[in-house]
């Protein structure tokens, strides 16, 4: 019994608990209150509602779901679910929602339904609850909602039109271009504008129209299309004196949004959590401005809102940390020749300043000079190891020393000149001397040598003179600023030059220079024994080397920069003991003017000549031609002279020569020892070239005779030569030794050939027998051989009527290439040919054995008659020159006399190979004159 | 220089639209001298010149300046037969009191409509820099003429009372109203203004 009320009693509890959870996961707690409200600022609904008291007392978790709906769509357009757990306050519960289109265009209307969080049933859905659009308003004429709204840059947006009832939206679109909008019914027309882009105008325009004209069928919304403010990056506070702050900033870039839409700028403090009282001014910056008070610690925040959106900066700082002086003003100065000490004042003390001095030298140079403040008024610096009479500029800014944050702005510049003291350094002084009757003109020049410092603003110069061996009284001249040269008149003794600069403090270290002891000759100062040398200029100056000697403690190298002037210019330059050349330079050098360099060696102040050298910075062509003054014709030459063409310094080069051209025939040049030269206009001339300057004399050979030639002369240098412009025209004369020639050639001849004429018959017996004709011969009727109506010897048809050996071996050696002589009838011996015209391509193809003295030609008429006839040019009459040219002959040549001497083509299958050894074939014309002479 | 009538730009400081009557000077009647400058009438006659000639300018520039579709749909947009505009109905052969009084009541209009434009445009179109110098330019020369006109309505016909209607303050307005209301009375002006020129020049020659 007692254990079955045990068991009652834990069973009960649990039922008890099992019917409550029941009850909860049933138990459903409908919506009793729904309220939707609009916000049109914020196109935003709001909703209202509440559940019966007894959810509120049961601190129930529930969930909510939530749907939007508009007029005219059949979905909702939004469903949230929206968890709350109750409480007992009984306080209706809220949602907003944003609405992506205006709410004027059309109503909306919301519906609730709830569930307990532990329950799985939802209650039933609340009635829709809805807030009426303009839509139902029957208004004067159409509206465009928004009307007026501020678009973010590359956002999207969406607008209505609502036209009056009975009326139907016809255009509803942005200027310029027309966009396709959508309908929700004719009344009400939406259009989404996607990416909004800003237009150079900052407003967009969107025009609604019905479907009429009127005016009021019309309606303008304005768009303003911007964009949220930046973040200032750049947000900063410091002070100038630890009682104001100042913040600044940058605006960033353009919001396209202006006047009441333009960005606002607010500042806030953190730790007072006090807005800032100040006024906020935008130039070129934002800045800001407050007292500060005792307030060391600082946390601002700048905010900058405009109706697109909002940005902060913050800038947490101690007041101590962020000073950022004055500039220091009032600046003095006190000088000194090697030192200024510069004070400054400065406005705000209560904290150690750290200040920096530029000093600006003359040359351009900056220092920069670091110091810190001790006294309580001012500050100051010295600045020293500066140049005497010099002008520096100073400046001061200032910093705090403890916390280090900006540089103040810089002072005014202020200008300072040292003062004076003696000039430093020496005067780099030279001479010229001239030697004049009884003495020497010795004129002194000087410069301030690169170390030399005037150090002072008025200076002069003090020359002194007096004999090196004593005994004479001390001369003493003083010259201005203005002047660096003197001359002075000495004897021919030895004498110690000095010259000093001088300025209101005192005298430089004098500069020294003895003049020798003069022999009285020109020579001696012109250094005329040495020998001149050429040299060359180059792009950067006129190079000069010279042998260095270890006795001189300097060179010196002088010159003229005007060397056709009275002064010449007179230049030195004073190079050091270790130096063996140097690059001349100087304004004055100018091309094609000879300069004349002398070196000089220096030791103890005396000086001597070392070298002399003479050139150009750079040779231009002579200046004017060569003048022929002489010619000397000759009916084949012309000698042309120039004698008196200068070739001194007067000339722009160092003439290196002449060239002498001549205009060729028929321009080919042709001439011996000439060159071609090619004329810019392509006429061609034979160019002589003569390679010595001083060779002023030039024949011309080989010219024709009767002939009009054309000669230029033309001097050249290292520069070139000028353009060919004027000729010597010249008319060989008629060659009388040719007259001489055609009466030897023509009237001799005649005067001979009539006494023949006149005594034929004698000179026909005595010089020409008649010769019975070998073509008549028997044995020479050449039935195979016959070529049109000339005959062809056949060599086996041949009965000589004689057969003669020669009994000597040069005779039985005769050479294919032997021809017989021109000269009928006899044999003959000829050793004084004297017709010479050597074919060098025959020579090479037949060589000969140049060992024979004599020799003997016979005539063979069939041969020289078909020669007659022919003119091939093998058949040319030539003269082979052997080792002895006294042996020189007459020689023709046949070409198929040559075949038929050539082994191969000479031998016929039916001859016997013996022959050709054993025997040797003599011409008919050789038997028969010998035959004759028989 | 213009002779200086202080109550003047003081009146004209009203932006609302709002008639009545302007004095023109202080006290019941015009000063005896020292209102006049010489050369009063000269100048009057060279500031409408100027108007004249620079009203044109500165419309095409305002609408440049308003963007579409005002500067497309000028002659649509800027109708000024909807604008209130005092009226003008004096010609050549009416007298020249009459002219001078009708000259006053335009430029009094003119002056304060400008104000509104002005104040707009500072807000609308703050860049547009040209726009807002010759409005400027343009009001003061008005408020140099008004003086002017005062002066010589004063000395010529002791006339020391106008009445006088100023333009509707677009105050309020959303911007496409205030902008095309600006567009409406500068197109009027461009035409009036021609008008008056007309009118007034052979009444202000130099005989």
């Amino acid at each position: 019994m007692m254990n079955h009320f045990i068991v009652l009693a834990v069973l009960l509890p649990l039922r008890t608990c099992y019917t409550t959870h029941s009850q909860q996961e049933s138990t459903v707690f409908p919506v009793t209150y729904l309220n939707v409200s609009k916000e049109l600022a914020f196109q935003r609904l709001l909703v209202e509602w509440d559940v019966g008291k007894s959810a509120h007392d049961a601190e129930l978790a529930m969930s909510f779901e939530i749907q939007v709906r508009r007029t005219g769509e059949t979905t909702t357009v939004w469903t949230e679910f929206h968890n709350v757990t109750l409480d007992k306050s009984g306080d209706p519960l809220h949602w907003m929602w944003d609405s992506d289109l205006p709410l004027e265009c059309m109503s909306h209307s919301v519906r609730i339904r709830t569930k307990a969080e532990a329950s799985k049933i939802w209650s039933e859905w609340s009635p829709w609850k809805t807030v009426l659009g303009l839509d139902t308003l029957n208004d004067s004429g159409p509206q465009i909602f928004p009307n007026e709204k501020i678009v973010e840059e590359g956002s999207d947006i969406t607008l209505c039109c609502i036209g009056r009832k009975g009326h139907v939206i016809e255009e509803f679109s942005l200027y310029p271009a027309p966009h396709v909008f959508n309908h929700t019914n004719s009344q009400i027309g939406l259009l989404t504008l996607k990416n909004v882009a800003h237009q150079a105008v900052p407003h967009i325009t969107v025009y609604c129209r019905e479907s009429c004209t009127e005016e009021e069928c019309y309606d303008h919304a304005v768009l303003f299309v911007g964009k949220p403010p930046n973040t200032p990056n750049d947000f900063s506070c410091e002070t100038q004196d630890m009682r104001t702050v100042t913040c600044t900033w940058s605006q960033g870039g353009d919001t396209y949004l202006y006047g009441n839409h333009s960005p606002k700028y607010t500042l806030s403090e953190e730790f007072s959590q006090n807005p800032i009282p100040c006024t906020v001014t935008c130039s070129e910056q934002c800045s800001c401005s407050w007292d500060i008070g005792q307030q060391r610690i600082y946390n601002i925040t700048m905010t900058v809102e405009n109706p697109l959106g909002k940005k902060t900066a913050m800038d947490v700082f101690d007041v101590t940390h962020r000073i950022y002086p004055a500039a220091p003003f009032q600046l003095w100065e006190e000088c000194r020749d090697t030192e200024i000490t510069l004070y400054w004042k400065y406005q705000n003390k209560g904290f150690e300043l750290f200040c920096q001095t530029e000093v600006v030298q003359p040359d351009g140079k900056v220092e920069l000079h670091n110091s810190s403040d001790s006294h309580l008024h001012y500050a100051s610096i010295t600045l020293s190891g500066l140049q005497p009479y010099t002008e520096y500029t100073a400046r001061v800014h200032c910093a705090a020393a403890q916390h280090f944050w900006r540089w103040s702005e810089w002072s005014e510049a202020q200008t300072i000149r040292t003062m004076e003291a003696t000039p430093s350094g020496k005067l780099d002084i030279w001479r010229e001397i001239t030697q004049v009757q009884g003495g020497r003109n010795v004129t002194l020049f000087w410069k301030q040598a690169p170390g030399f410092r005037a150090n002072g603003g008025s200076i002069s110069y003090e020359v002194t003179w007096e004999k090196e061996e004593g005994g004479s009284k001390l001369e003493r001249m003083s010259f201005s600023s203005a002047c660096n040269s003197t001359r002075i008149s000495i004897d021919n003794h030895s004498y110690r030059v000095s010259i000093m600069a001088k300025n209101d403090v005192n005298y430089s270290l004098p500069s020294v220079l003895i003049i020798p002891r003069g022999t009285g000759t020109e020579e001696e100062l012109s250094g005329s024994e040495l020998q001149e040398e050429q040299i060359n200029g180059t792009d950067d100056g006129i190079f000069i080397s010279w042998e260095p000697r270890h006795m001189y403690d300097s060179y010196i190298i002088d010159w003229c920069n005007f060397p056709t002037l009275q002064p010449c210019d007179l230049q030195w330059k004073r190079f050091r003991p270790n130096t063996s050349s140097a690059l001349i330079n100087s304004a004055a050098f100018v091309p094609g003017v000879r300069y004349n360099f002398h070196i000089y060696g220096s030791v103890g102040n005396r000086v001597s000549l070392l070298k002399k050298k003479t050139g150009y910075l750079r040779e231009l062509p002579p200046l004017f031609d060569p003048k022929v003054e002489k010619v000397e014709l000759t009916f084949n030459a012309v000698t042309l002279s120039w004698d008196s063409y200068p070739t001194n310094e007067s000339q722009s080069g160092f003439v290196r020569g002449y060239h002498v051209y001549v205009s060729p025939i028929q321009e080919v040049c042709s001439l011996q020892g000439s060159k071609k030269h090619v004329l810019p206009d392509n006429s061609v001339l034979c160019k002589y070239t003569i390679e010595n300057p001083e060779e002023k004399r030039y024949t011309v050979e080989h010219l024709l005779s009767n002939t009009k030639y054309k000669l230029a002369v033309k001097a050249y240098t290292g520069g070139g030569e000028t353009p060919i412009v004027n000729f010597i025209y010249i008319d060989t004369p008629f060659n009388s030794n040719m007259l001489y020639l055609l009466v030897l050639l023509v009237i001799v001849p005649s005067l001979v050939a009539a006494i023949c004429r006149w005594k034929l018959n004698w000179v026909k017996e005595c010089c020409c027998p008649v010769i019975p004709s070998p073509n008549k011969s028997k044995v020479l009727s050449f039935k195979e051989f016959k070529n049109g109506s000339e005959k062809v010897l056949k060599i086996s048809d041949c009965i000589p009527d004689m057969l003669a050996v020669d009994n000597k071996a040069e005779t039985q050696e005769l050479h294919p290439w032997s021809q017989l002589s021109s000269a009928p009838t006899e044999a003959k011996t000829d050793h004084n040919s004297s017709w010479i015209y050597p074919n060098e391509n025959e020579e090479r193809a037949f060589t000969h054995t140049p060992t024979h003295q004599t020799h003997t030609w016979f005539e063979n008429f069939a041969y020289s008659s078909h020669f007659a006839d022919e003119s091939c040019p093998y058949q040319i009459p030539e003269t082979l020159e052997t080792g002895k040219p006294e042996l020189s002959v007459v020689l023709y040549q046949p070409h198929y006399y040559f075949d038929i001497f050539n082994e191969d083509a000479a031998s016929t299958p039916r001859e016997t190979p013996g022959r050709k050894t054993s025997l040797r074939y003599i011409s008919q014309t050789d038997v028969h004159c010998l035959g004759r002479r028989l | 220089v213009v002779p200086f009538v202080p109550f003047v730009a003081l009146l004209l400081q009203q932006r609302r639209p709002v008639a009545g009557r302007a004095l023109l000077v202080t006290g019941s009647s015009c000063p005896g001298h020292g209102l006049c400058r010489s050369n009063v009438q000269e100048q009057t006659r060279r500031q409408v010149a100027l108007l004249n000639a620079t009203a044109q300018d500165l419309f095409s520039l305002y609408l440049k300046c308003q963007g579409e579709p005002f500067s497309s749909e000028a002659d649509k947009l800027c109708n000024p037969s909807g604008v209130i505009f005092p009226p003008f109905r004096v010609n050549r052969t009416s007298e020249r009191k009459e002219v001078m009084v009708a000259m006053y009541q335009l430029f009094a209009f003119l002056n304060a409509s400008l104000g509104n434009i002005t104040r707009d445009q500072e807000e609308l179109n703050p860049t547009a820099k040209e726009l807002l110098d010759r409005l400027h330019n343009t009001t003061k020369t008005t408020r140099g003429l008004i003086s002017n006109l005062t002066c010589l309505l004063c000395k010529n016909y002791n006339i020391f009372q106008v009445d006088v209607s100023y333009g509707e303050s677009s105050k309020g307005k959303g911007t496409f109203r205030k902008k095309q209301q600006g567009c409406q009375v500068l197109r009027k002006y461009v035409q009036v203004i021609a008008q008056a020129a007309r009118v007034l020049l052979p009444h202000l020659s130099p005989p």
